[in-house]
């Protein structure tokens, strides 16, 4: 497959996923949001993020292969 | 002297781009026509909607959407609604508890008898003071305060002992002059004053400041 995927993009659709998702369990009962859970998450996502850049190098357009 | 050259060579075609220039409108329509659908069935008591949920929602779906699409580049429209919608979800997560509607501003409640004194006070951004020295508060009662943000002062009579169960999301809570503060902060004691426990003070802030004081 030869799409290209804008990284950013994808950090910012699974960033939003992810809290979207979160208040979405919260409200279901499932599971409890707490702000406490808010500073671990972001470090979590920030190494995420840092992994794949170092991994998977983006291309001259911040574009990767699929 | 030579003739004037003329290229034959046509310029290069525009490079066609791969970004579909409406997907934010599409995501931002769906959106609305979602909402207004939602509010439509709601008025018309067809369907008791939890609207806390709608706001999450709205913000997986711009996800999905920034991902479905990631292959055409990055869309700015989406990111910059979808940073909207984090916002929101994160200020109604805060000012959810005690009521959206419940008031912006400063609020004084200063309660002179027993009757007049209320089991729940609630402000959703601003300053709540709750002024119980000048009643005797019913033994056994329980006061549930709660600012979504800002400030909550409860002032409680001299020598009285009381119960205090106080959560702040992040802030700081400070009981007769003892203090914590960071995130997720929670005092739950017992302040002895003279005899027997008297009343019991719930207490929620989102973000902000409780103090108890005399």
């Amino acid at each position: 497959m030869n799409a290209r995927l804008n990284r950013a993009a994808l950090v910012w659709g699974v960033l939003f996923v992810a809290i979207g998702g979160a208040f979405l369990l919260d409200e279901a009962g499932v599971w409890e949001v707490r702000i406490s859970y808010l500073v671990p998450l972001l470090l979590i996502l920030a190494g995420v993020v840092l992994l794949v850049g170092a991994l998977f190098p983006a291309g001259p357009d911040g574009e990767e292969d699929a | 002297m030579s003739a004037p050259t003329t290229s034959l060579e046509s310029p290069p075609p525009p490079q066609p781009t791969s970004r579909p220039p409406v997907t934010g409108r599409i995501v931002l329509g769906v959106l609305l026509v979602l909402a207004g659908l939602v509010w439509l069935v709601d008025a018309a008591g067809l369907v008791d909607v939890n609207w806390g949920a709608l706001l999450p929602a709205g913000l997986v779906i711009v996800g999905v959407a920034l991902i479905a699409t990631a292959r055409h580049g990055l869309n700015g429209g989406l990111v910059a609604i979808g940073i909207i919608l984090t916002v929101l979800v994160l200020v109604s997560s805060v000012v959810r508890p005690v009521g959206v509607f419940s008031g912006i501003g400063e609020r004084t409640a200063r309660p002179t008898t027993a009757g007049e004194v209320e089991t729940g006070y609630g402000l959703a951004m601003g300053q709540l003071t709750v002024d119980l020295r000048a009643v005797e508060v019913p033994r056994g009662t329980t006061i549930e305060a709660g600012v979504g943000m800002g400030e909550l002062v409860v002032i409680v009579p001299d020598g009285v002992t009381f119960h205090v169960r106080a959560d702040v999301s992040a802030g700081e809570i400070v009981v007769l002059g003892g203090s914590r503060s960071g995130v997720a902060v929670r005092v739950d004691e017992t302040v002895a004053g003279d005899g027997q426990t008297a009343f019991t003070l719930d207490l929620t802030v989102g973000m902000g400041k409780i103090e108890v004081r005399q």
